[in-house]
Order: C-alpha cells, then sequence, then structure tokens
C-alpha cells in the first residue's frame, strides 16, 4: 500500500476533518473529490505532513512520519496551488536549488521534462503564467523519481493541450505498477477515465471511499416520469430533480435490482453523483 | 481483436469488456491457450481506468473462461463451445423477449417485428 | 544553506508580503511620530537630516523585515526532506542573520553621526544597542500564532509574559527615541552627557532584563517553527 489512512481526524478551527480512511495500492490513480471547501486542501496536508492528526494513523509505503520523515518526503512528489519556488531565478537554478535535498534527484530527467512541457529553462520562476508555474512545479516533482505524487487542484489552470499531456504523464507514471497518484479537483470529467479509486469527502467527511467501480455499482441515475420514480423506496433516492419533461433521480443501487420499465436507467458520472449529493447535503442542512 | 467502449452506455465499462471478450471467445477469435493483453495494456489502450480492466477479468476468471498465471498474465482456458453458446443463445432470448415485449406495448404485430428485424438484420 | 537564507532574507520584501501588518504599521506611525519634531527642523541644518535619516532608515528596515520575515521555513522548506536537525539549523541561522543584519544596518547607518563628531561612543554604543534590542523584538522570534485546535488563538504558557515584555519594550524604545528627538528640536548637543545617560536609563534598566527574559523564549519559539502547522495559518 503507497497510502493508508486508517481512521483520520483532525481538527481545523471550526472545520472538522472526520474519520477519513482509505487504502491506496501501489500504481493506481487516486481521486480525491469534493466540492470547494470540502476538506479536500487539508487532507492533503495531513496526507503530506505538514499537519498532524488529532487520531488515526497516515502511513506512506508503510512508513509513518514520526519514524521516517525524510524517507517519505524522498519519495513524495508535489504540486499545490501555492507559488513556493525563488522569484527572480531561472527554472533551472530553481530545480537545481531545491533539488539538492532530494536523494534521487537527477538534473537530466528535470531538463528533460521541462523540455517536455515546453518550458524554457533559463525563464526566470515570476515570469511564469499561473499554468506554467504549476508545469515547472509538476517538471520538478518528477525529476526525484517519486513513487507517490501529490496533486492538489492542478488541472484548472491548464489550457486544454496541455490537460490531455498531463494525463498522459500520469498514466506513464503509473504504468510500471509502482507508483500512485492522489489528484484532488472538482473538476472531475477526466477522473471518469482515469481514477482507479475515489475518495469523495464532503464538509470533511467522507461520502464514498473505494474503487471507482464499487462506486458505479453503488448508484444509478434514473431519468423518467415522477410517479414512476416514486416507486422506489424513499430512502434509496440521494436526490430528485423535477423538471417539466421528466424527473431525474440519483439513487443507491442494489446488484440485481429491476427497475421499472419506463424508467431510463443510466450509471452516472463523477460529475452528476457529485452534483445530486451536494444537493441532498444542501437540502438537508436547510431542514 | 477489436473492443469499443461505448461511454454512455447503460453498460458498465467493464461489462462491455466482458461481453466483447466473450463474443470473441465464442466467435474463435480468440483460442484457448492464447495470451490476453495485461491489465494494464488493456487499460492503456482501451483509455479506461486500470481498476476497470482489472475488475473485466477477474469476472471473467470467476466465470472461468481466462485463467491468471501468476508472474505472466491472463491466458483463455480450455472450453466448452457448445456450452457457451448455449449460454449467449439464453441472453439473447432473454434480450429479445424484452424487445418482444416492447414491441407488444406499442402496438406493433409479429410480422411488423419481423419486417423490422430483417430489415435490421440486412442492414 | 547559509546562502539559500541570505537569499530568501532579500526574498521576503516583496509587496504581497506586507499585506494586513497592522501592528507592524501602527509602530511605524507611532515611531515616525515621535521623530516629527525632528523633521520639523529637517532643512535648517544638515546635522539634523543625517540625525533622523541615521535613526530613521534602521528602524525603517527593522519594522520592513519584521513584517515580511517570521520565525518559519518557506513552505517549500517544510516538504524537501530535512532532517530535525537541519530544520533547527536553517530556522536558528535566518533568526541569527536577522537580528546580525538589522543591527548591522544600524551600526552603519549611525557612524556617521559619530564619525561627524556629533555625538561620542557610548550615545553611538547606546543608538546601536537601541537598534540590536528593537532587532530582537520585531525580527527575532517574530513568530505567528496559528489557529489551534480548539479553535481559539493559540496562548502557549509564555504568550502572556512575551505580551507584556514586547509591549514595555516597544514603549521604552518609543520613549528613548522621543527623548531623543526633543533633544535634537531643542538644539542640544548629543555630545553633552545628559543624553546618553537619559538613553541608558531606560534602557539599560528596563529594556535589559525584560530582552533577556523575551530571549528565554527562544527555544519555544523555534520548536513551533519547526512545525508547518504551528507556523502557517490554515
Amino acid at each position: 500500500m503507497l497510502l493508508e489512512l486508517k481512521d483520520v481526524s483532525k481538527r481545523l478551527g471550526k472545520f472538522h476533518i472526520k474519520n477519513i480512511s482509505m487504502d491506496l495500492p501501489d500504481g493506481y490513480i487516486l481521486g480525491l473529490i469534493g466540492p470547494n471547501g470540502s476538506g479536500k486542501t487539508s487532507l492533503i496536508h495531513l496526507i503530506l505532513g505538514l499537519y498532524k492528526p488529532n487520531s488515526g494513523d497516515i502511513l506512506i509505503d508503510g512508513k509513518s512520519y514520526a519514524d521516517e520523515e525524510i524517507a517519505i518526503r524522498n519519495m513524495i512528489g508535489t504540486v499545490l496551488l501555492d507559488e513556493m519556488f525563488d522569484d527572480g531565478v531561472s527554472l533551472l537554478s530553481n530545480g537545481i536549488r531545491y533539488g539538492r535535498y532530494y536523494e534521487n534527484f537527477s538534473q537530466d530527467t528535470f531538463e528533460a521534462y521541462l523540455e517536455r512541457f515546453n518550458l524554457d529553462k533559463k525563464r526566470k520562476y515570476n515570469k511564469l503564467s499561473k499554468g506554467e508555474k504549476l508545469k515547472f512545479q509538476f517538471a520538478f516533482s518528477l525529476s526525484y523519481n517519486p513513487k507517490l505524487l501529490i496533486l492538489d487542484e492542478p488541472t484548472g489552470n491548464f489550457d486544454p493541450e496541455f490537460r490531455k499531456e498531463f494525463f498522459q504523464v500520469l498514466k506513464e507514471f503509473i504504468a510500471d505498477g509502482t507508483r500512485s497518484v492522489i489528484v484532488s479537483t472538482h473538476l472531475t470529467e477526466d477522473l471518469d477515465k482515469m481514477a482507479d479509486y475515489i475518495l469523495y469527502i464532503e464538509n470533511g467527511s467522507t461520502i464514498f471511499s473505494g474503487d471507482i467501480e464499487k462506486l458505479r455499482d453503488s448508484y444509478r441515475l434514473v431519468t423518467g416520469e415522477n410517479y414512476k420514480i416514486n416507486l422506489i423506496d424513499k430512502e434509496r433516492i440521494i436526490h430528485k430533480e423535477m423538471g417539466n419533461y421528466g424527473t431525474r433521480a440519483l439513487v443507491t443501487h442494489r446488484p440485481r435490482y429491476t427497475y421499472d420499465k419506463e424508467v431510463t436507467v443510466a450509471i452516472p458520472t463523477l460529475e452528476e453523483v457529485m452534483y445530486f449529493v451536494t444537493k441532498r447535503e444542501k437540502g438537508g442542512r436547510s431542514k | 481483436m477489436k473492443i469499443v467502449i461505448q461511454p454512455q452506455g447503460t453498460l458498465a465499462i467493464y461489462e462491455q469488456i466482458v461481453n466483447q471478450l466473450k463474443n470473441a471467445i465464442v466467435t474463435g477469435e480468440l483460442v484457448s491457450g492464447e495470451a490476453l493483453p495485461s491489465i494494464r495494456a488493456l487499460a492503456g489502450d482501451l483509455n479506461v481506468s486500470v481498476i476497470t480492466t482489472k475488475r473485466a477479468y477477474e469476472d471473467l476468471e470467476k466465470e472461468g473462461l481466462i485463467r491468471s498465471v501468476p508472474g505472466k498474465g491472463f491466458y483463455v482456458c480450455e472450453y466448452n463451445t457448445d456450452y457457451l453458446m448455449e449460454k449467449q443463445l439464453v441472453m439473447l432470448e432473454k434480450r429479445l423477449a424484452e424487445v418482444i415485449g416492447d414491441a407488444k406495448q406499442a402496438g406493433l404485430s409479429c410480422e411488423d417485428v419481423k419486417e423490422m428485424v430483417e430489415a435490421l438484420y440486412n442492414n | 544553506m547559509t546562502s539559500q537564507i541570505i537569499r530568501n532574507y532579500f526574498d521576503g520584501f516583496r509587496w504581497s508580503n506586507f499585506k494586513g501588518k497592522v501592528v507592524n504599521a501602527a509602530y511605524m506611525i507611532v515611531y515616525f511620530s515621535c521623530i516629527l519634531p525632528v523633521v520639523a527642523g529637517f532643512f535648517e541644518k544638515l546635522e539634523y537630516a543625517i540625525v533622523y535619516f541615521a535613526i530613521a532608515i534602521p528602524v525603517l528596515h527593522i519594522v520592513n523585515s519584521g513584517c515580511v520575515h517570521n520565525m518559519r521555513m518557506p513552505k517549500l522548506m517544510y516538504m524537501v526532506p530535512l532532517s530535525q536537525d537541519m530544520k533547527r539549523e536553517y530556522i536558528v541561522k535566518s533568526a541569527v542573520f536577522r537580528i546580525v543584519f538589522c543591527t548591522f544596518v544600524g551600526a552603519v547607518c549611525a557612524l556617521p553621526i559619530y564619525l561627524m563628531g556629533l555625538c561620542n561612543i557610548l550615545t553611538y554604543i547606546l543608538i546601536v544597542y537601541n537598534v540590536l534590542t528593537l532587532a530582537l523584538l520585531f525580527c527575532g522570534m517574530n513568530e505567528r500564532y496559528g489557529i489551534e485546535d480548539d479553535g481559539k488563538w493559540t496562548e502557549i504558557k509564555s504568550t502572556t509574559v512575551r505580551g507584556v515584555v514586547q509591549g514595555v519594550n516597544v514603549f521604552v524604545t518609543i520613549v528613548s527615541s522621543f527623548l531623543m528627538a526633543c533633544m535634537l528640536c531643542q538644539d542640544v548637543n548629543l555630545m553633552t552627557k545628559e543624553v546618553p545617560i537619559l538613553f541608558a536609563i531606560p534602557a539599560v534598566l528596563i529594556q535589559l532584563p525584560l530582552t533577556i527574559k523575551y530571549m528565554t523564549y527562544w527555544k519555544v519559539a523555534v520548536d513551533r517553527a519547526m512545525n508547518y502547522e504551528t507556523s502557517y495559518d490554515k
């Protein structure tokens, strides 16, 4: 297991991260999803060892921060939204400055990734656009051959072209089955095709944690006339949306359950799951 | 061997893979003892998650159509084509029955359905 | 590592780092109002201008430095593989560099006053001592207070004591600066014996023990700075 979260809780002021558990084996992509403010970044800070959990354990490749911090840090690559590198300094120098702390840093690899991402190594860090700064961070993280890549909301600032490239790189990264990726995002479109595991949190609590096929088994998107949809057990309907031409509802699915013939049943995308669950949460709170 | 994934389908992607591999076995496109592409390679080619192809292979393995050789990969099992064919037929019958039920509800006669089937079959 | 510390020091002076520094801004206003009498006579004599700058520039530098530097590492440094010893070294070295550099600026700026014979050596030393104290207060272990688990503002054991010490120290600094400004305004020659004494009484008698007391929290501050959590806002 490259990442094990065991019942991790953390109080952050009024906000609480509550009892999160997740196992990510070697060679897979974990999508950390949830609306803005759901605690994704805080959870990433916990996984990065920047925050210490109040209870529960966080293990990276079986190691804990308390015992083997340096070993862990050598195998984690990060892309965060913060602009953390030195302004007024070239990309190459920036890479060398911080790369020298890493056991496996390779300048050749670093330069190769800069080239691949169309970044001029002589450019100054502060002259880069937001998206380019993320690309640079990504190139830097790959330069020391980490085992676990942790990416916080990376795709929002990428142009569509690089976005494709980015996911290609992630696929290559996990291709040999020894390395894994954690990517947090509220844009789930790309994850539908890529993610193997999903950790879906809202308000600091787990909505779903497990492999994406299990998620797809757990929900169905049902469309049809309202009275037909009402035939489904009430507690199974997560949220229902009535439109002029029919009703759409997200329901929890049971294997081999047969739906009414006149409703259309589809496997929801991550986006659809998130949309309906968020609606329910909001509805629940206002009551 | 060709596998086509329809993203908007009501069938889960792993089910689509399972069905198409089954068909390939029934039609003899995949013969017993033949090696299947690795889970990761297939996921890459089809542009789907690794876990999805993994699940498809696991399902096929459960049905006894393929077997995994640790450290090597997946291979097509020795199987009884007739038995498989039978199974496929049962499934087809079930799906046809559903369609005919729908056709009856729409007020179509047997002749109408036959015509429709013929037209589609020759298409 | 040393070169990186020096680099980070100068990189820190960025406009984005100055936002929302109310306490520092307030101090600046109070302080410079105290020196204002000097400004009144600014254009009358060259000496006034020199004395003014000799004292104002180091203070400006210290307060600005205090705005942009905290006792913590840049975020990236919490994520690179560093041993506990290396982290400690980085934090302590950065803090020492800030104090030494600020005092150095103070000493250099005040040098013309002494060289031009505007003050005696004792006054010069006291001016530098004053700068050192300010440097300790504003940019030595100027740590941040994060929100702790229970949602209240952090109260490490020493916070209250430190608050008092800092407050008194700042007050003394202002008073002594004010005294000096008044002297200058009345055209009292800085060479006279009264000035060093006027300086020395508040400075040494009140400031010194308090500053020493303040410095006893150094270790606590360093320990806190070694954790990202206790060094950055959540």
